[in-house]
């Protein structure tokens, strides 16, 4: 039972408080706090909005890194598309030469830090026309001297024969 | 429903606080304990052992305070510079960790936690500057207008009567 405040002498103790039916549909209305209509005000219909809502919190986790995957991933492919590669080429051909960069980081330098996404898609170019394949659209690279570093990557497996 | 009642915040300090100069925003750290009962065993160890007189002569401008409450479980209570006061509790934690909580209090701000946009924040995120469609040469959205892609998704007005006419002929034919 809630009193209204002038009223609120009633001093319940500890034990008994939670199971006042008043403080389990306070908890209800104060997480529909923002809702539409009568379903924030009226614990009936709050209660099941409420729990749509924690079912529909729950059922996005997953939802939500796939679909930031698919932005990342729609970002680096129309980044990639002005340096005449796609974006599959780029995101295999830097793992192919051992430099980790995730979707995440490819997309923040493709619009934060475009000259480094290029020098990244130069890489890549210079990778694939070293195994003799050569995307359609692209620019050839600038003519680099790479010794072979790209097709043999350092990774933990082959250090010692840099050392 | 998650955003509405726990929106998202950007990383801030209170009054940029480090872009300058560093000030703590701890000021007053209380360690409430029992001398008696097993759950402040880690509390009590903490103080016997040093770190308590350690963490307080590393941090002068912190005010540190022991406070003996019978029967009641341990709490560290950390005031900060904006007002806020956060409480952890230490329940039956080891030593180690009650020395944790006291440094972690003191890098904090005391600002609410709550969930973040990003765990980074900067006013200048890019060096090179932000692409635009014109960094690498005019080489997007290039071309000619009227473009045939562009077609209105409803027939103009001269389209319609060209469509009536094409029937009409159909039919009188």
């Amino acid at each position: 039972m809630h009193l209204t405040c002038p009223l609120w002498v009633r001093r319940i103790p500890k034990i008994y408080r939670n199971n006042d039916p008043f403080y389990l549909r306070n908890l209800y209305l104060q997480f529909s706090f923002l809702f539409r209509g009568r379903s924030s005000r009226c614990f009936r219909l709050a209660e099941q909005r409420v729990i749509k809502a924690f079912q529909h919190m729950n059922a996005m986790r997953a939802v939500r890194k796939d679909r930031f995957k698919q932005l990342c991933d729609e970002r680096i492919d129309a980044a990639c598309a002005q340096h005449g590669i796609p974006g599959k080429m780029l995101i295999d051909g830097l793992g192919r030469m051992n430099i980790q960069l995730n979707r995440k980081m490819l997309q923040q330098l493709a619009i934060y830090e475009p000259y480094s996404f290029k020098s990244l898609t130069d890489l890549v170019k210079q990778y694939h026309s070293e195994l003799g394949i050569v995307p359609p659209n692209a620019e050839p690279p600038a003519p680099v001297v790479t010794r072979g570093l790209l097709q043999s990557p350092i990774v933990p497996g082959n250090r010692k024969y840099y050392e | 429903m998650s955003r509405q009642m726990l929106p998202r915040v950007f990383l801030s300090q209170p009054l940029q606080n480090g872009v300058s100069r560093y000030t703590c925003q701890l000021k007053r750290i209380t360690l409430k304990f029992c001398k008696f009962r097993p759950n402040s065993l880690g509390a009590r160890e903490f103080i016997e052992n040093g770190d308590f007189l350690e963490f307080a002569r590393a941090n002068p401008q912190v005010a540190c305070y022991l406070k003996p409450r019978r029967n009641r479980p341990p709490v560290l209570q950390a005031e900060f510079a904006n007002g806020s006061v956060q409480l952890a509790r230490i329940d039956s934690f080891p030593a180690e960790f009650v020395r944790r909580w006291f440094w972690l209090m003191r890098g904090r701000s005391g600002d609410d936690l709550l969930p973040l946009h990003e765990n980074l924040r900067s006013f200048h995120p890019s060096v090179q500057g932000v692409w635009t469609p014109f960094t690498f040469g005019r080489s997007v959205g290039l071309g000619d207008l009227p473009d045939s892609r562009h077609r209105p998704m409803s027939p103009s007005a001269t389209e319609l009567i060209q469509q009536l006419h094409r029937l009409q002929s159909a039919r009188m034919s």
